[in-house]
């Protein structure tokens, strides 16, 4: 494999929990990660798995506990995020956030959205600024008469084109979208879906892709990191994941999605993310799998097959259920 | 299939609304038909703007002041929702009809536990409901948590909106409005921002308070495939209008009025690619204009005609696949199965 744009190594991020003492919160715990220049990775689990964090961690907008951010060979967690955004590193990061409304300044126009990254990281002078956000807006799709527009005189998916704009402005290398369509309608969503996947591959970006709309991580990544608890459970190329899902909570995950077959349901108790116990698998209680070797023994990522693994006592034995019953 | 004979729960007819702003009247919904039975989950689809929140809003009296009903009617067992006093309305919110609003970041109190926000609803309604509730309030209120899948219930009782993420707070505005185990829900885009597990798991709860207590669900979203999952009929809007209403598959299957064919393309399926996704051409026309066609998607649509433009098909909100629309699609397709009318030939 060629060498990692990024590789995130034994991360660790805790938080104190008000009101107990001692207590820590733990978001994310001991992961591994590696995104590949160019490659799509899309993020994937629950509500309060540890996605966000995980995100904010990676774009450095947030202080590490333990373990190491190394991007293009330089361990970014050691920077204090405070100082990183006056790091030439913030402009190979950049980050596409959930609601196009709520993240776009309503006081800025789109050619002084789009012109912010550029004047604090990419020491244009003014004279080149403008033709760079021309030219941005262009490759987003963004009609330059609407430059001069302000938020609330641009539409859903105009404004999505804003804040992917301002993302790119500064050419970054390692693009992560947080739920970039989650506010759009579906009619706008496909075309910003399509946009997204033309500019990864005309601009080479690296992606990391947050998503609840499976469909959708489905249609616009290459692999898939699945996370439960702070953990990664299973991490694939995102075809097989989907297809063939190995650990029992991805299998859970799949037949969730809205539009298919029998669905898994989980029962039982939710593990506590404060202070989880350290020799137990996360999924315990919920598993519709689980043994008590899991409640003994927490499981490591195991790799069955070209770049697919799964944390899970079972999973040489689980026979991918799924695949079967698409088959038929 | 027959229709069950109990009269519905809720049914709105020929519900018009605008609202006066200083730009022009807002002609928000027109001559709107829907009808809800108890225990069933009806989705109501459209893109933003379509008027779906204001329909909502209006049945349980909290519209904007600039609103304005302009015709119909919205009866909820006997009872005219859209002329009925405030006192009136008050007693039914959140006992009767409760709803689960769109951000919870907002419609929650920030500055108030979400354990006691709970509670307020139990208090507020306690008397309705027999004097053992007054007693366990606490415990109904963690109960509430654990039902919609918070771990450590008791703890998160005790927590304020912002020590949540938005899922959890999602989740506390559901607990909130099915509380009181009311006879109709309305739910506003609930699940939005949810993982599919947790949604899978509320749209579960909500689909065994419709079985168990014959709770009703008016459950507004734009995801299709989820509204096919979970909803027994769905009802299309589009500007204001109402223009299709069928059972769950035989929306996906054979959506009649063009509009609902065009957002069936754009939703991503488990095997669609990239490239088949087609957006709906155009915008939501600007509903104050004064020059509006009848059929308010004429201007984006391809088999629009003249008679679009000057009469308003009316959704039959009684048939079992009713289309608003002069020129639907598949009428050769379904006249082999149903009688329909060739409405142009």
């Amino acid at each position: 494999m060629a060498e990692a744009l990024l590789r995130v190594e034994r991360l660790v991020k805790t938080f104190p929990v008000a009101g107990r003492r001692g207590a820590r919160l733990h978001a994310v715990d001991d992961l591994d990660l590696t995104i590949a220049p160019g490659e799509s990775l899309g993020l994937v689990g629950e509500s309060g798995c540890g996605k966000s964090t995980l995100v904010r961690l990676i774009a450095r907008l947030l202080d590490a506990g333990e373990g190491r951010i190394v991007f293009d060979g330089k361990d970014l967690a050691a920077l204090p995020a405070a100082q990183f955004a006056r790091r030439p590193e913030r402009a190979h990061i950049q980050m596409v956030f959930q609601d196009p409304t709520d993240s776009l300044n309503p006081r800025f126009t789109a050619r002084d959205t789009i012109a912010e990254p550029l004047k604090l990281l990419a020491r244009l002078g003014s004279a080149a600024i403008e033709p760079r956000v021309q030219e941005v807006a262009r490759q987003v799709g963004l009609p330059t008469e609407l430059l001069s527009r302000f938020p609330h005189q641009l539409s859903g998916g105009q404004k999505a084109r804003v804040g992917i704009a301002r993302a790119l402005a500064v050419q970054p290398r390692l693009l992560i979208l947080d739920e970039p369509t989650a506010a759009l309608d579906v009619s706008v969503q496909a075309v910003v879906l399509q946009l997204l996947d033309r500019l990864r591959r005309e601009l080479g970006l690296a992606v990391l892709f947050v998503s609840h709309d499976l469909n959708v991580v489905r249609l616009l990544t290459d692999r898939v990191a699945v996370m439960y608890l702070g953990k990664l459970v299973e991490v694939g190329p995102s075809e097989a994941v989907f297809r063939a899902p190995r650990h029992p909570y991805t299998q859970a995950l799949v037949s969730a999605i809205p539009g298919q077959g029998p669905r898994i349901k989980l029962g039982g108790e939710i593990t506590s993310p404060v202070d989880p116990p350290a020799h137990a698998c996360r999924f315990h209680g919920r598993c519709p799998r689980g043994e008590d070797r899991c409640g003994r023994e927490a499981p490591a990522l195991v790799t069955f097959s070209a770049g697919h693994s799964a944390a899970c006592h079972f999973v040489g034995q689980l026979p991918a259920p799924r695949a079967a019953e698409f088959d038929s | 299939m027959p229709e069950p004979t109990q009269p519905p729960l809720l049914e709105v007819s020929d519900f018009g609304l605008e609202f006066r702003t200083r730009s022009g009247t807002v002609r928000a919904l027109e001559g709107v038909n829907l009808r809800l039975r108890k225990g069933e989950i009806v989705g109501l689809v459209g893109e933003s703007g379509s008027g779906k929140s204001v329909l909502s809003y209006a049945m349980l009296g909290i519209s904007d002041r600039a609103a304005r009903v302009t015709a119909g009617s919205a009866v909820f067992g006997g009872l005219d929702l859209l002329r009925a006093d405030e006192g009136t309305l008050a007693d039914l919110r959140g006992r009767e009809i409760s709803m689960i609003f769109q951000s919870p970041r907002t419609a929650l109190n920030p500055i108030r536990p979400v354990g006691l926000q709970i509670e307020d609803v139990l208090r507020r309604h306690a008397a309705a409901r027999g004097p053992d509730l007054g007693r366990s309030l606490k415990a109904h209120a963690v109960q509430a948590l654990r039902e919609v899948a918070i771990a450590d219930p008791e703890r998160r009782a005790h927590a304020y909106p912002f020590e949540m993420s938005g899922g959890m707070c999602q989740r506390v505005m559901i607990a909130l409005a099915l509380a009181c185990r009311p006879s109709l829900l309305i739910a506003d885009e609930p699940t939005t921002g949810l993982d599919v597990t947790t949604q899978a798991a509320v749209m579960d709860l909500i689909a065994e308070l419709a079985r168990e207590r014959q709770m009703a669900t008016l459950f507004i979203t734009h995801d299709l495939a989820l509204a096919a999952d979970h909803c027994d009929r769905i009802v299309v809007m589009h500007a204001g209008h109402a223009v299709e209403s069928a059972p769950s598959r035989a929306l996906f299957a054979h959506a009649r009025h063009p509009y609902t064919a065009r957002l069936v393309s754009s939703t991503p399926g488990e095997r669609s690619a990239l490239a088949d996704l087609a957006p709906v051409p155009g915008q939501l026309p600007d509903l104050r204009r004064s020059d509006l066609p009848a059929c308010r998607f004429a201007e984006r649509c391809e088999s629009a005609s003249e008679r679009c433009r000057t009469e308003r098909p009316v959704l039959d909100a009684d048939a079992t696949h009713a289309v608003a629309c002069w020129h639907p699609l598949g009428e050769t397709l379904l006249s082999a199965t149903a009688p329909i009318e060739l409405a142009h030939g």
